[in-house]
């Protein structure tokens, strides 16, 4: 699986997740601003990779920035964020080099 | 105690103090800046539509503002003077907005450069060009300090103050007086 | 700058112009120091005749203006709650993310973590939940980006007036203790709940 496919594969599992509210976009605004510029111009989707997919020295590397909801513990989640994710990518054939997720709110 | 709902909490966190609020905010709590957005936006817009003279930009630069006081809150020593320093980021917003557009061509100035806008006898404020003129004027002001004085007295001042200080006709002084 | 006539209520900053001192202050430095409430004191400022003329001048222009924009503010159609989502949705979350607590994992490759910002949330939910109660400032200190290491937690509260504020405390205490156990690895060592100040609550609902 490509990167991107894979990004958006684990955004769409991830979201799943029980006590998941938000994922926020790693991408810095000024690089989310051009692309939805450059989607306008070329009258196509502008999509913000949600989960950030890379290729890391060992495997597979990923980045999720979330935000959580009370109900359930945020260091629970988190677990089972990784968890998640670690065996999505390894039922694709890939090993991992690191999954860093990281809740910034909790609503 | 059981767990107060939401609509509560709400209801508590917008009626707390500004001081409050604008800690909390600062601390990242996004729901006592949504109170501080609710409360103050209205003043933000007055003041960057005055500044602006026109509503088509006003939208935005009230929006980017706030995001601006968001992002710098922790720098607020006082938080009780949130409403002043807010409008003092929507002031300069505004100025920034005005500076990157081109000055109007029908504005009616002067054209002596360098003169102390104090001693110009003939700047007409207009409704509509006052804004356009009396930035052109300041824009063209060779003192920075006094440039700074402007920008933080006319985010306050009323068309009426400004004429004032600009010493034009007591009549147009008046008329915007009563119009306002 | 001209005398305005006195009819008028004119400001009377009026025999400076902008870019001269008043006892070796700037209009800019006394406008600053009108803006901080005049904190911390100068009696440089506060001590001169001149200065205090001209802050005067600044207080009355401001007062008239202040008046003049909030009852126009007042005025204004409030802004509608789309306007207000979209806003809130565009501010950064790591502004104010503050450090990562770090959440243990047996597995080397899981990084796992809790923004600072995100344990404050959680504090503030916890506190707020109490009836009466609304957190303030919270400050933890301590390395909390190393696992294990023991952290103290200063808190500060507004409560209602009339509650019984002896006990509130504790129970705000009890409560973040309880949610931080429960959604961080964090080692709280110390929670000192401080109330700051009171409130006076409109009717609520129960």
């Amino acid at each position: 699986m490509t990167t991107s496919l894979m990004s958006d594969t684990l955004a769409e599992l991830v979201g799943t997740i029980p006590g998941v509210m938000t994922l926020y976009s790693p991408e810095p605004v000024i690089a989310r601003a051009a692309k939805v510029a450059l989607a306008t111009v070329l009258r196509s989707p502008a999509t913000t990779d949600r989960i950030q997919v890379t290729d890391g020295p060992a495997g597979v590397h990923v980045s999720v920035h979330l935000g959580v909801s009370r109900t359930q513990s945020a260091a629970a989640v988190c677990r089972d964020v990784y968890e998640h994710i670690s065996s999505a990518i390894r039922a694709d054939g890939q090993d991992v080099d690191r999954i860093v997720v990281k809740v910034g709110r909790v609503s | 105690m059981s767990q107060t709902d939401d609509g509560l909490r709400h209801g508590r966190l917008s009626r707390a103090p500004d001081r409050l609020l604008a800690e909390r905010a600062g601390e990242g709590d996004v729901p006592a800046f949504a109170v501080l957005v609710r409360r103050h936006e209205p003043l933000v817009r007055v003041v960057v539509r005055r500044v602006l003279g026109s509503t088509s930009d006003v939208d935005d630069v009230v929006q980017e503002a706030l995001v601006k006081a968001w992002n710098e809150l922790p720098q607020l020593k006082d938080p009780d003077v949130f409403r002043a320093w807010l409008v003092k980021i929507a002031t300069r917003k505004a100025f920034d907005s005005i500076r990157s557009r081109k000055v109007a061509d029908d504005i009616d100035l002067h054209p002596e450069i360098g003169i102390p806008l104090s001693k110009r006898p003939e700047v007409i404020v207009e409704t509509r060009q006052g804004v356009d003129a009396v930035t052109a004027a300041v824009n063209s002001l060779p003192d920075n300090q006094r440039q700074a004085w402007f920008l933080r007295e006319i985010a306050a001042a009323s068309y009426a103050e400004i004429a004032r200080e600009l010493c034009v006709s007591q009549a147009t002084v008046r008329g915007l007086l009563e119009r306002s | 700058m001209k005398n305005s006539d006195a009819a008028d209520g004119g400001v009377e900053v009026s025999d400076t112009t902008p870019g001269e001192m008043i006892d070796g202050y700037t209009l800019d430095e006394l406008a600053d120091y009108l803006d901080r409430g005049q904190r911390p004191r100068d009696p440089g400022i506060d001590d001169s005749p001149a200065c205090q003329i001209a802050l005067a001048g600044l207080r009355r222009l401001r007062r008239f203006n202040d008046t003049f924009l909030d009852d126009e503010a007042a005025a204004e159609p409030p802004r509608d709650e789309s306007w207000i989502s979209a806003l809130l949705e565009n501010l950064r979350v790591d502004a104010h993310a503050g450090r990562s607590v770090p959440i243990a994992h047996p597995d080397p490759e899981a990084t796992l973590s809790v923004t600072e910002g995100a344990v404050k949330d959680l504090i503030r939910r916890a506190g707020d939940d109490i009836g009466g109660v609304l957190i303030g400032k919270i400050r933890l200190q301590g390395d909390v980006t190393v696992p294990g290491e023991p952290i103290d937690l200063d808190v500060e509260a507004t409560v209602a007036w009339g509650e019984n504020i002896p006990s509130l405390a504790p129970l705000i205490r009890t409560a973040v203790l309880r949610d931080l156990c429960h959604h961080t690895d964090l080692v709280v060592v110390a929670a000192d709940v401080t109330i700051t100040d009171v409130y006076v609550p409109e009717e609520e609902q129960a």
